[in-house]
């Protein structure tokens, strides 16, 4: 929802395409191939119709983006993928790009160029960046991307918006979402490792811009505050909403109702500012 | 070949590495039967001396006039075989390898039936070659018997001295002031704890004190041409502007020196001064002065005045010194007045700014240092003396700051100067358009007087135009120079502009300098933004008026200096910004004013967002008085019509803008007439430039020569702004605003001594020596030479060795440790600095943070060496062992210490390291941790690290004070550079590659050009040892022979065939090939020719061809191969 509000703002278009399925993570344990054929027609949808790919999950990145670096150097797995995507009329030629929608502003779009698009500065607000391990990682996907170990593209996104992405030890952690559900107690704790990491070097969002990133800090932070009788009430962001908030889009518009921990005393400390 | 061919072909198994895979039996066979092949065979190692003597007794046997052997690359054994046919009376060029090992058995190891057949098929190619090769007999070439050691390292210095005491001269070069490389830094070797100012500092002492070998430090090797045996070198002996043929070395220079420079001896833990020597053991024993180059303050200013230079005087609290950079160097005549009223250019470019936001305040330093002057001398003090008479008259027209610098300096070089005037007194626009609390009246005339001291004639009250034409003077004077400036007013073009009590700002300003009476009411509306609407705005406000700025953009694209801007607010000067008057109002008398709301649009020429009026938006306001002060333009009616010279459309005199000249070629012309409105400072610039072309024109010398950086220019110098002193900008000593606005007096005061020497700390040094000069007045040898140049030396020599050495990979590439940003992670050579007696600390290590001793160190080995995500994957070899001493070191003198290594594995293979590595780990307690540190980071005063500990698979924290860093070994800067120079190839990570990895490693593919030490790859003090006697050795042999052999297997031109194209030059990467230019072909210089056939492979008409290997050779081994089979 925020994406596109400001992806509109930006003159970036989106084109939805109706056909398109799951790119097939779920099966990437059972049968890889079968997970393959699932992106590859997903990936053949999108070049029949001359369109790069704009994902908004990490996850969704990394199976779509691995996929095509497979396919495109193994010519065998190509033949067998492509002998299966004909008996539906597709063919997979690997024209169409695949980039997660913070890649695509930060190496396109261009930080700069989005100051240029800030009407309201969020200078004063903190706003931690969570990268999410499938943004960076693995690396022989992600080459000629982002420094694994110390990335920065998040960061100067968020700077871009006005407010200050502060350095924390925990950066770079997983959510835990990978193992939520082969054991939720240590899942939950790398979770609460990293709120509290994030509570100690003091922000007013976290900015994740990954979904299920989303959902282990904001959907289970409620959960953790009472296992670990804790508090911390830190609203979890995707990014495009504080982008947002910068380009001075009211918060309605960029589904500030949907997220689960309220981002309140964030809002009104923006809408402070602009007085 | 002429005679019928005769040719054997021998088979090698290479034990299974080829019949492992190979049928080489069958190879044989199928060899046997090519037409020409008289015999073949097999066998298990025909490298080997009974394989050698198979060759050698088959080719007397069956009479063989040609010879393949099938085995591994002819880059091993090609030689070997060659030698071989040699001893057997057959020419060396009629033996020719088949390459079936890394050619055909290697890479089919699973395919042997492909793998027989492909090795068949090379076969038969290379017998069709060798039945049409030719006999040679190799080249004699001279050998200049002298070597040149580039790299003043241990490596530089052992080979040097190897050379040398074989009686054989040697140039030896290095890049820094003195020679000792990395080995000289470090606190003790392992294994043996010698101490390298011990152990290495008499080999120093020997290779300086050695007849035989020229030492050429703070050097570097310009360009190498010539081959084996015939180098001719050039060598830049960059200038130490000091003469070290008479530098004794004491360092009494040092102690003068005010500018303190980031000591990269220390790694940066310590400063030295701009004129250093790099450690007390240095060798040579002198002082080098460090000049990068003009920084951008003094860059930044029209006149050049070196502000980095009487900064540091006025740091050394030598104001004298100071006052005579900013008065005498560049004979400004207007150095008090600039002090107060300059734009200061200078701290627009002040790379301080990169620090802290805040440029040094330079201004504030001369402002200091004039006051200074004015206290001491009662006035300005310049250099008054003439040079010499001279008999041309030039005339001035402009009293102002570019007519009277100019007065001032063509009357210092003897010309008689008459300046025409056409106000009572001098200045120009300081004197009309700037107020007196500003800029006092005496200070400026005291200045101004300065031109009638020196001996030029002003005539005040003379208006050209009216008292006298222009015409006249051009006619009576051999030049002119015009500096008019630019003093009429321009109007807004909107309607009720003339009406009564509306100013414009120059002419209020002028009145009000004059002392005349201004009538002014209670409410003034100023319009403008610039500098002008601030001294009109904060004049009325001292007459008691209650002032209104207006300005149609916003604060932020004020023209007006922002301290001016400051002081007006401060003094209760209101503001309205985004608004602009359409309408004056009033009958006869202004009363209204009707504005408009602008926003800003887009950007426009100027790079400022363009205002926009709002529609709709306007309002009125009562006023008293309106002052205009939206500019001004020049007058140029005085000029009169014809005066034949040339104006620009917007008004202003057309002059060259190198050499100031007008279209008529004795008028030359500067200042506001040129540019329009402009800067003060600029102004002095255009007369000091005008004046210098006066006096070239007089002279008959070229007007344009040498002039490239007269004008102000960027300099992208920058000190270190990370290790920048914390200070914030010293406050201005201002009278209270009660005061200001009373009356004129002047607002800004004399700074305080204290205060302007700190703020003159704030300076980062951008290029290194501030030429203050007070270190000259200290050297009692006078050996001090600022001027002193570059030299080119060029040497003869007939063999080289490169021994660069290596760099430490920057901290900034390790940002996941901290690199760059803890100030308490260092890298290894930097903690040897700490552990060293000669260090920083004396031997007692303290961290760089706050000086305290570390009682948690811990030591992260492999930090960026065997990790390709940081573009090392190798093992940069030293670093277990160093780690271990290092660690053994620091426990030595903290006792309580505790200290940590992470690692990977432990390499200690050499003689006496694994022993070393246990003893370490057993009497001194270092805890090795098996496991890479994933994250660096700090926490309040600790530096905390994150790592796993494989062996019990814990993750791992470790609070620390002090963090070790073994960063990766790179190839030194400038090996690249140094690598295209000399022609020699590096690895992909940019050390030297060796002819053969196992077999030549010291040798390059160059001939007569070899490698030592590190340059090579990461190795310990005792292989680079080693190694530097190696290539000695090999130079030597060389030296030992009377003359060299070269293989004639090279180009070769059908002259009759050849065009002189030119194609094959351009290919040639040994610069082999000219063109006569006469004849108009090719010519190839044996000597240097390498016979790598590029120029063959791309030569259009086929004149160009390799011996050996012609175009008919190959044609014939391409149809063999493609053949069906």
């Amino acid at each position: 929802m925020s994406a596109r509000r400001v992806a509109k703002e930006l003159g970036i278009e989106f084109e939805d395409i109706k056909e398109f399925s799951c790119r097939g993570f779920p099966m990437r344990s059972i049968d890889k191939e079968a997970q393959l054929l699932i992106s590859a027609r997903n990936l053949a949808i999108a070049e029949e119709r001359g369109l790069d790919i704009i994902t908004l999950c990490n996850a969704c990145t990394i199976t779509l983006q691995e996929a095509k670096m497979e396919l495109d150097h193994d010519e065998e797995l190509k033949k067998r993928i492509n002998e299966k995507l004909n008996k539906i009329g597709k063919e997979y030629r690997g024209t169409a790009k695949v980039r997660h929608f913070a890649r695509f502003l930060y190496e396109e779009y261009t930080p700069e160029k989005i100051k240029e698009k800030v009407k309201r500065p969020l200078s004063g607000i903190r706003a931690a960046a969570h990268y999410g391990c499938h943004f960076i990682r693995p690396t022989e996907v992600y080459r000629d991307f982002d420094d694994p170990e110390h990335p920065q593209s998040l960061d100067k996104l968020i700077e871009a918006t006005g407010a200050e992405s502060p350095d924390y030890p925990d950066k770079q952690r997983c959510c835990g979402g990978g193992i939520l559900g082969i054991k939720e107690e240590d899942a939950l704790l790398m979770t609460k490792n990293k709120l509290d990491d994030v509570k100690n070097v003091g922000v007013d969002c976290m900015i994740s811009i990954c979904p299920f990133c989303s959902i282990m800090y904001e959907g289970n932070q409620k959960k953790i505050e009472k296992t670990y009788e804790t508090e911390y009430k830190i609203p979890v962001l995707y990014y495009p909403q504080l982008l947002g908030l910068a380009m001075g889009i009211p918060s309605e518009e960029l589904g500030f109702k949907l997220n689960r921990v309220k981002a309140k005393n964030l809002l009104a400390k923006v809408e402070k500012d602009e007085e | 070949m002429s005679e019928k061919p005769r040719i054997g072909v021998f088979v090698c198994h290479c034990g299974l590495n080829i019949a492992g895979v190979i049928d080489v039996k069958k190879v044989a066979e199928e060899a046997r039967k090519i037409p020409g092949v008289v015999f073949s065979t097999t066998y298990v190692y025909m490298c080997s001396e009974p394989g050698q003597q198979l060759v050698i007794e088959s080719i007397k046997k069956y009479k063989l006039n040609g010879v393949v052997v099938a085995n591994c690359s002819p880059s091993l054994h090609q030689r070997t075989f060659r030698n071989a046919a040699a001893r057997a009376g057959l020419n060396p060029y009629r033996v020719e390898i088949a390459n079936i090992r890394e050619q055909v058995s290697w890479p089919h190891e699973h395919e042997p039936e492909i793998a027989t057949r492909k090795a068949i098929r090379i076969v038969k190619a290379t017998v069709e070659r060798v039945k049409n090769n030719m006999a040679y007999i190799p080249y004699e070439i001279s050998i200049n018997k002298k070597a040149l050691v580039i790299g003043g390292g241990i490596a530089g210095i052992q080979a040097s001295l190897d050379i040398a005491e074989a009686g054989y001269e040697v140039y030896l070069v290095e890049k820094t002031p003195s020679i000792g490389g990395k080995m000289i830094l470090l606190s003790e070797t392992f294994p043996t704890l010698d101490c390298p100012q011990c152990i290495e500092t008499p080999k120093m002492t020997d290779a300086s004190q050695n007849p035989n070998i020229h030492l050429y430090t703070y050097s570097e090797v310009e360009s190498v041409e010539g081959y084996v045996g015939n180098f001719k070198v050039k060598i830049r002996k960059r200038s130490p502007f000091v003469d070290w043929d008479i530098c004794k070395g004491c360092g009494d220079c040092t102690e003068a020196c005010p500018v303190d420079m980031i000591n990269e001896v220390d790694r940066g833990l310590s400063t030295r001064k701009a004129i250093y020597r790099p450690f007390d053991q240095a060798v040579p024993s002198v002082f080098t002065i460090d000049k990068r180059g003009t920084p951008a303050c003094t860059a930044a200013c029209p006149i050049h005045l070196n502000a980095h230079g009487y900064v540091m005087a006025t740091k050394a609290r030598r104001y004298d010194r100071a006052w005579e950079i900013v008065r005498k160097e560049r004979d400004f005549v207007f150095a008090a007045s600039a002090a107060r009223i300059c734009t200061h250019p200078c701290e627009g470019a002040c790379k301080r700014q990169l620090v802290d936001g805040k440029a040094v305040g330079i201004r504030d330093v001369k402002r200091f240092v004039t006051d200074w002057e004015f206290e001491k001398f009662g006035g300005p003090n310049i250099d008054l003396t003439v040079e010499k008479e001279r008999k041309e008259k030039v005339a001035i027209i402009g009293a102002g700051p570019a007519g009277l610098q100019a007065a001032f300096d063509l009357r210092k070089k003897g010309y008689k100067v008459t300046v025409y005037e056409a106000l009572p007194k001098g200045g120009g626009m300081l004197l009309v358009g700037i107020p007196k609390y500003r800029l006092p009246k005496d200070v400026l005339q005291k200045e101004v007087e300065l031109v009638e001291k020196i001996g030029a004639e002003i005539k005040y009250n003379t208006k050209v135009g009216k008292d006298i034409e222009f015409k006249e003077i051009v006619d009576n004077y051999d030049a002119v120079f015009v500096a008019a400036g630019a003093h009429k007013s321009r109007s807004m073009g909107i309607p009720g502009e003339d009406l009564e009590g509306i100013y414009h700002a120059t002419h209020f300003l002028k009145k009000i300098n004059f002392d005349e009476n201004v009538e002014l009411g209670k409410k003034v509306l100023v319009v403008g933004g610039g500098n002008s609407a601030m001294d009109a705005a904060r004049s009325a406000l001292r007459l008691g008026a209650d002032v209104t700025v207006v300005y149609r953009r916003s604060q932020k694209e004020m023209p007006a200096i922002p301290e001016e801007v400051h002081d007006a607010m401060e003094e209760g000067v209101k503001f309205m910004f985004l608004a602009n008057p359409v309408e004056f109002i009033g009958n006869g008398k202004v009363e209204k004013v009707k504005l408009i709301r602008m926003e800003l649009g887009e950007p426009d020429a100027s790079g400022r967002r363009r205002p926009v009026p709002i529609e709709g938006s306007e309002f009125e306001m009562e006023v008293d008085n309106v002052i205009l002060a939206i500019g001004e333009k020049p007058d140029l009616s005085f000029l009169g019509e014809n005066s034949g010279i040339e104006l620009t459309p917007w008004g202003t005199i057309k002059v060259d803008t190198v050499t100031f000249q007008t279209s008529n070629p004795k008028v030359f012309a500067g200042g506001d007439v040129v540019t329009g409105p402009n800067t003060f400072i600029d102004a002095v610039g255009h007369g000091k430039r005008a004046a210098i072309s006066i006096d070239r024109m007089f002279k008959g010398e070229d007007l344009y020569k040498g002039r490239e950086h007269e004008g102000p220019f960027k300099s992208n110098l920058v000190g270190d702004i990370n290790r920048a002193v914390i200070l914030p900008r010293m406050p201005e000593n201002k009278l209270p605003v009660e005061e200001r606005i009373k009356g004129f007096k002047e607002v800004v005061m004399t700074p305080k001594e204290d205060e302007i020497v700190a703020e003159s700390t704030r300076c980062i040094n951008c290029s290194g020596c501030s030429e203050c000069r007070l270190c000259e007045e200290k050297c009692e040898p006078k050996a001090i030479n600022h001027f002193l140049k570059d030299e080119i030396i060029e040497v003869e020599v007939g063999a080289i060795i490169v021994a660069t050495g290596f760099d430490l990979m920057p901290m900034e590439k390790l940002p996941e440790y901290g690199g760059g940003k803890i100030p308490d992670v260092i890298d290894a050579l930097a903690f040897e600095r700490l552990l060293a007696a000669s260090g920083p600390t004396a031997g007692v290590p303290r961290r760089p943070s706050d000086g305290k001793i570390p009682k948690t160190v811990v030591f992260v080995s492999c930090a960026g060496s065997r990790d390709p995500a940081h573009g090392v994957p190798y093992c940069s070899r030293i670093c277990c062992m160093y780690l271990a001493k290092q660690a053994m070191l620091y426990k030595h003198v903290v006792h309580d210490g505790v200290a940590y290594n992470f690692y990977i594995d432990i390499r200690s293979n050499g003689k006496g390291y694994e022993e070393f590595v246990q003893r370490v780990r057993e009497e001194r307690d270092l805890i090795y941790l098996r496991g890479k540190v994933s994250k660096i980071f700090q926490r309040g005063d600790k530096v905390v690290v994150w790592g796993a500990d494989t062996l019990t698979g814990q993750k791992v924290e470790i609070e620390a004070d002090l963090v070790v860093l073994s960063n990766a070994m790179i190839p030194s800067e400038g090996t690249k550079e140094l690598a295209q120079k000399l022609r020699i190839p590096q690895d992909e990570y940019g050390w030297f590659n060796g002819a053969h990895l196992k077999l030549r490693p010291l040798e390059t593919v160059t001939a007569g050009i070899f490698i030592a030490g590190a340059a090579q790859f990461p190795k310990d003090i005792t292989d680079t040892v080693s190694q530097a006697s190696g290539a000695a050795a090999k130079v030597l042999s060389m030296f030992a022979k009377p003359k060299l052999t070269k293989d004639p297997l090279v180009a070769n031109v059908n002259t009759e065939v050849c065009a002189g194209c030119g194609i094959c030059k351009e290919q040639c990467a040994y610069g082999a090939i000219t063109i006569d230019p006469k004849k108009k072909v090719s010519v190839v210089n044996e000597a240097l020719c390498e016979g790598c056939g590029a120029c063959a492979a791309v030569c259009p008409s086929g004149a160009m061809q390799l011996r050996n290997l012609n175009k008919k050779q190959i044609i014939r081994m391409v149809e063999v191969l493609t053949e069906d089979y």
